[in-house]
């Protein structure tokens, strides 16, 4: 049964390092391939080396001519980069996703609960449960959206939640996104892609589908039409073609078929929201907006900014557009929040959450500072609403120098910090240099609320490419694969 | 349909519809003047002029060139990014509007865009300039018409598409008077012009070749090149695509398409003017047009082409557009809070 | 008392202007010290008001006026009768000792009020002259009353020495400003001792009142919020109008919007406070 492993000592094939210490997603603790990824490896087996480059580099080709690109920010304008494509994908059985699917399920209900009671009555805070100072401390808490009604009681229409596994196997939340998360259009292309280039290897292994996404979000999004609007006008709201995400922003206001739209696009009469067209105003009801609350209306938020759509917030308010995510979800994504989800569990739901977070210091504890301040060397340090892997520092690989950065502004602003030991991210094999090696991975499913949640089965799975790093985002060096969910468990 | 994305489709075919006749103008004179080889320093220099001037863009020009010669007026009109005219700089203004409005246009066209694109940008294109010109301008005409092609095969039949005609064929009818105009500046200021010597044949046939009317004018008029009939042909010829008049019809289509208006002479300014235009061309003869003076009469169809861009921009686009002073968003005064003296 | 107050802040426009959006933080509150008996606004040209409760439970209202317009009006007219308050504290009182200070900060309401704001910062300078200006005094309110008088000792009243947008940094390198510095200069120095400290937003019943004025209030345990006027170094008394509390000028600017059009404008602004009876 060790034949698939054993066949390609060569080199080409998937092998087994139970040495290094880390979960393998293939392969588990041990030298054997995991049953849900048995028919894959042999799949695999059967192709040769040099077919797999083609592939691949067809594939690249491929997606630099459709310009599946993102933009590195504090790169100079305009510079694209196609986001690495990795050909193995990563496989989830069943009964592993039916699991993941009730844990985000039950985190998402506990933090739209959270969301609205601490934009209203703020029992939680009023409980003892959460430090009224974490969430007033909170960069993005939003005071102007006190008290404000905001449709069906939902705050966090489209979240998209990282996962990991560590040296166990174990799933465990790393993060959650609640404002702008992205990256599911490449869950889409990526499935395309793969579709065309392994479509036998596709239908033998069996994963269910994700194309049924921009549906979804477009009932998730119709779903919150003002009181009244039968036929509701839903646009998406981008900051630019210069935006990293642009291009996915275009990509989902194609597949759902509504309009992209530029702050300047739209204006704002008598508390309704319009867009300029070319025969003249057309009322909007609902807006997808990835861009962060500070641009939305420069009346309310940023009174020096010149961008946005001032009057947004008036026509929200009187509930004339709806707004997805709604005003003030950063809270929510706030890692001092974070460390706070599971109790949100327990005092909204009365349940025991599903999927526990990665054990947490906040900075800003008196009885943590300490212990972070000494095991610097040993932890990673996160800024708390800082994303993309910006502002962190991975204390096992950081200079004395960095360490004692962190150290400085750890002191200055500790509410700012959280600590975590460092997680040995599960690995993936992944095709590299003609290669199969192991490389870590996260997983960032994307969670659909209405009335009820869906999550498309999967998700985004990030692959780090450089040798022993941990870090996945795209801007810092990360790749990504198709994430297979089966309907079975093998 | 969105102003902006309106907009951006109408400046994509533009874009890709100058760069297309830009490579055309370049690709012919340079063949030409491989004729003059013999000629000095300073002819050549006032030969090549009226090219750059074909591209309205004679002071940018000046400012990064003392002399015209085949390699400066090349590197200007191909790959110098400071003319926003060149081809380079042509193709990623396309592109660029074509980025802005990927949802409203097909995978097949912004994948042959976006080729495009890249081409243009890459070493290799370069080298292909290097060793062989026609080369070069071959893949910039072969793609600008693949685009046409493919959005003719591809692109539902909506705003958006007539937009996309209207960019194309403002920008070709303008593009047909310029080249039009590069020989015919030459001749008497007014009135029809006598014997052509053999050289200025030659360039009255380049001319032709400019705008791939060749062929299509020996079968009207034969082999004998007379600059009447050229100037008949790129300007009042109803069925040859590349000439004024069909561009100004296909253009006045377009605008009727866009309102939807058509039971009315014209419903807005744009209208308006090009059905003037149109009119204005269909009962024009050659001879009038010589005879109150070709130059002039290039001029003044510029002009009007220029005008109705604006009258268009006006009437669909201008408000999400709004800029200069009066309509900047500034923050109302406040009161410090004190109290006087 | 029993007041009768007019607002009128009238803008002049060199061109029309137009797609304005404004905030208005003009109508009080009733509380212990004022009851407000009646209240008006009113805009012109005339636009549809609407109003929310911001964060601090102020009253915000807003409109929005799209076509072309040279000048805008926006005028209010209040009548209030104000009392002492029953609960200030006595000028000698000693409440509470340096060693309460701790549980104020686990008051909710109090925790932006110990934070640096757009116009208050708790920079290490400032600190200095709070610690230096308090000395050894160990009761909260007596130390709220030092730092008061040193703002008044220590800063110039002189008008347009600084602007509206002026931050507290500025007014201490310079050492002059006016009632808002004033109130931003001890709220600094009170968020540097981290006792809570909010800005206050009213009109003052003066003969030469014709502006708004500006004091702030000091949280002090069991006692609660209490009135401090730095510019007068006083607490504030019934010749006192509350019109919005916030963490400082921004969050209360009795006016603030934005429109499209030209800069070139000119702002009056008239507040009359009359006696009534």
């Amino acid at each position: 049964m060790n034949s698939v492993a054993d066949s390609h000592r060569d080199g080409s094939g998937f092998t087994a390092d139970p040495a290094a210490g880390f979960f393998d997603e293939m392969f588990g603790r041990g030298d054997q391939v995991l049953p849900h990824y048995r028919k894959l490896a042999e799949a695999f087996a059967e192709l040769g080396a040099a077919e797999l480059e083609a592939k691949r580099r067809r594939l690249d080709l491929a997606f630099l001519r459709q310009g599946v690109t993102f933009n590195v920010y504090g790169d100079t304008r305009g510079a694209e980069r196609i986001f690495p494509f990795d050909l193995v994908p990563r496989i989830i059985p069943a009964r592993e996703w039916e699991r993941l699917e009730n844990g985000l399920t039950q985190r998402i209900t506990a933090l739209n609960l959270f969301l609205h009671d601490v934009y209203h009555q703020q029992q939680i805070v009023k409980d003892g449960v959460i430090p009224a100072s974490c969430i007033l401390s909170g960069k993005h808490f939003r005071r102007e959206f006190a008290n404000v009604a905001v449709p069906k009681d939902i705050y966090i229409h489209i979240c998209g939640t990282d996962l990991i596994r560590d040296d166990r196997g174990e799933y465990l939340v790393l993060e959650d996104n609640a404002r702008c998360p992205s990256g599911v259009s490449y869950v889409l292309e990526n499935r395309r892609a793969m579709k065309r280039s392994f479509a036998g290897m596709f239908e033998s292994v069996g994963a269910r589908s994700v194309d049924h996404y921009a549906q979804e979000l477009l009932k998730t999004l119709q779903y919150i039409a003002p009181p009244g609007v039968a036929d509701p006008t839903v646009v998406l709201l981008t900051p630019g073609v210069y935006n990293s995400a642009y291009f996915e922003h275009a990509y989902l206001a194609r597949q759902m078929g509504i309009e992209i739209v530029e702050g300047h696009d739209l204006f704002v009469r008598e508390e309704h929201v319009f867009m300029r067209t070319t025969k003249g105003p057309q009322p909007v009801h609902v807006i997808y907006r990835r861009i962060d609350d500070d641009f939305l209306d420069p009346t309310v938020f940023r009174p020096d900014s010149l961008l946005g759509v001032p009057g947004l917030i008036r026509a929200y308010r009187a509930g004339n557009v709806s707004l997805a995510n709604a005003v003030g979800t950063g809270i929510a994504d706030d890692k001092v929040m974070y460390y706070f989800v599971p109790r949100m569990i327990e005092y909204y739901l009365d349940q025991k959450p599903i999927l526990p977070n990665v054990p947490t210091y906040l900075a800003s504890e008196e009885a943590d500072l300490p212990y972070i301040l000494e095991h610097l060397p040993e932890l990673v340090v996160k800024a708390a609403n800082e994303s993309g892997g910006y502002g962190m520092l991975m204390g096992p690989k950081a200079s004395k120098a960095e360490i004692a950065e962190f150290r400085r502004r750890i002191e200055a602003d500790p509410r700012n910090y959280i600590a975590q030991p460092v997680i040995p991210l599960s690995r993936h094999p992944t095709h590299l240099d003609g290669r199969f090696v192991g490389r870590h991975v996260d997983l960032r499913p994307f969670i659909l609320c209405r009335e009820k949640t869906v999550i498309v089965p999967g998700g985004l799975t990030r692959v780090a490419l450089r040798a022993g790093s941990l870090v996945v985002n795209s801007s810092q060096g990360g790749g990504s694969k198709d994430t297979w969910v089966l309907y079975g468990n093998e | 349909m969105l102003s902006r994305v309106a907009h951006s489709l109408y400046w994509m075919a533009r874009y890709i519809e100058r760069a297309e006749n830009v490579a055309r103008i370049l690709d012919v004179n340079l063949q030409l003047f491989l004729e003059f080889a013999n000629r000095d320093d300073d002819d050549r220099h006032d030969r090549w002029l009226p090219i750059v001037r074909a591209t309205g863009d004679l002071e940018v020009f000046r400012a990064h060139h003392p002399r015209a010669t085949a390699a400066s007026v090349a590197e200007f009109m191909v790959f110098q990014q400071e003319n926003p005219n060149s081809i380079v700089a042509s193709v990623c203004q396309a592109r660029e509007n074509a980025r802005m409005v990927r949802d409203q246009i097909t995978m097949e066209t912004w994948e042959e865009l976006n080729h495009l694109y890249l081409f243009v940008l890459s070493p290799q294109a370069r080298q292909i300039w290097l060793d062989s010109p026609p080369d070069y301008f071959n893949q910039i005409k072969t793609s600008s018409l693949l685009l046409g092609g493919l959005s003719a095969a591809t692109h539902l039949r909506n705003e958006g598409w007539w937009f996309n005609l209207a960019g194309r064929f403002i920008e070709r009818a303008d593009k047909t008077s310029r080249i039009l105009d590069v020989h015919g500046q030459a001749l008497p200021a007014t009135g029809l012009p006598a014997r052509l010597s053999q050289a200025d044949a030659l360039a009255w046939v380049s001319v032709l070749r400019s705008c791939s009317a060749w062929d299509a004018f020996k079968s009207l008029y034969g082999a004998d090149v007379h600059p009447r009939h050229v100037a008949e042909m790129l300007m009042l010829n109803e069925n040859f695509p590349r000439s004024i008049r069909f561009c100004v019809e296909r253009l006045d289509e377009a605008l009727r398409q866009i309102s939807g208006v058509s039971d009315r002479p014209f419903s807005n300014e744009a209208e308006k003017l090009c059905g003037r235009l149109a009119a204005e061309l269909r009962f024009t003869s050659i001879e009038e047009v010589f005879n109150a003076g070709l130059h002039g009469q290039l001029d003044q169809i510029q002009l009007h082409l220029n005008q109705i861009g604006e009258a268009l921009f006006q009437t669909y686009i201008f408000h999400a557009f709004e800029t200069g002073p009066e309509t900047r968003r500034v923050q109302q005064e406040e009161q410090q809070q004190q109290q006087l003296p | 008392m029993r007041l009768e107050i007019r607002h009128r802040t009238h803008y002049a426009y060199a061109a029309p202007v137009r797609e304005s959006f404004n905030e208005l933080h003009l109508q009080p509150a009733s509380n212990g010290r004022q009851q407000i008996e009646s209240f008006f606004l009113k805009i012109l040209p005339s636009a549809r008001l609407r109003h929310y409760h911001d964060f601090y439970a102020n009253c915000v209202h807003h409109f929005e006026l799209a076509d072309p317009h040279s000048a805008l009006t926006i005028e209010s007219q209040l009548r209030v009768t104000t009392r002492p308050a029953t609960d200030a504290l006595p000028w000698d009182a000693r409440p509470a000792a340096l060693d309460r200070l701790r549980e104020t900060w686990r008051v909710s309401q109090c925790h932006d009020f110990i934070q640096a704001s757009r116009y208050v910062d708790t920079a290490p300078e400032t600190w200095r002259l709070a610690v230096d200006a308090v000395e050894d005094e160990t009761d909260l309110w007596q130390r709220a009353l030092r730092l008061m008088a040193f703002v008044h000792r220590h800063l110039v009243y002189e008008s347009r020495s600084t602007q509206v947008h002026t931050h507290t940094r500025e007014v201490l390198a310079q050492r002059r400003g006016v009632c808002q510095d004033f109130a931003h200069v001890m709220l600094s120095l009170c968020r540097c001792l981290r006792i809570p400290a909010r800005y206050v937003s009213g009109y003052l019943a003066t003969e030469a009142a014709s502006a708004t004025h500006a004091w702030l209030e000091v949280y002090i345990p069991d006692a609660g919020w209490q009135a401090l006027d730095p510019t007068h170094n006083r607490p504030a008394d019934e010749t006192y109008v509350t019109l919005a509390v916030g963490r400082d000028y921004a969050d209360v600017a009795p006016v603030r919007g934005t429109y499209k059009g030209t800069t070139e404008r000119l702002m009056t602004v008239e507040v009359q406070v009359e006696l009534r009876d």
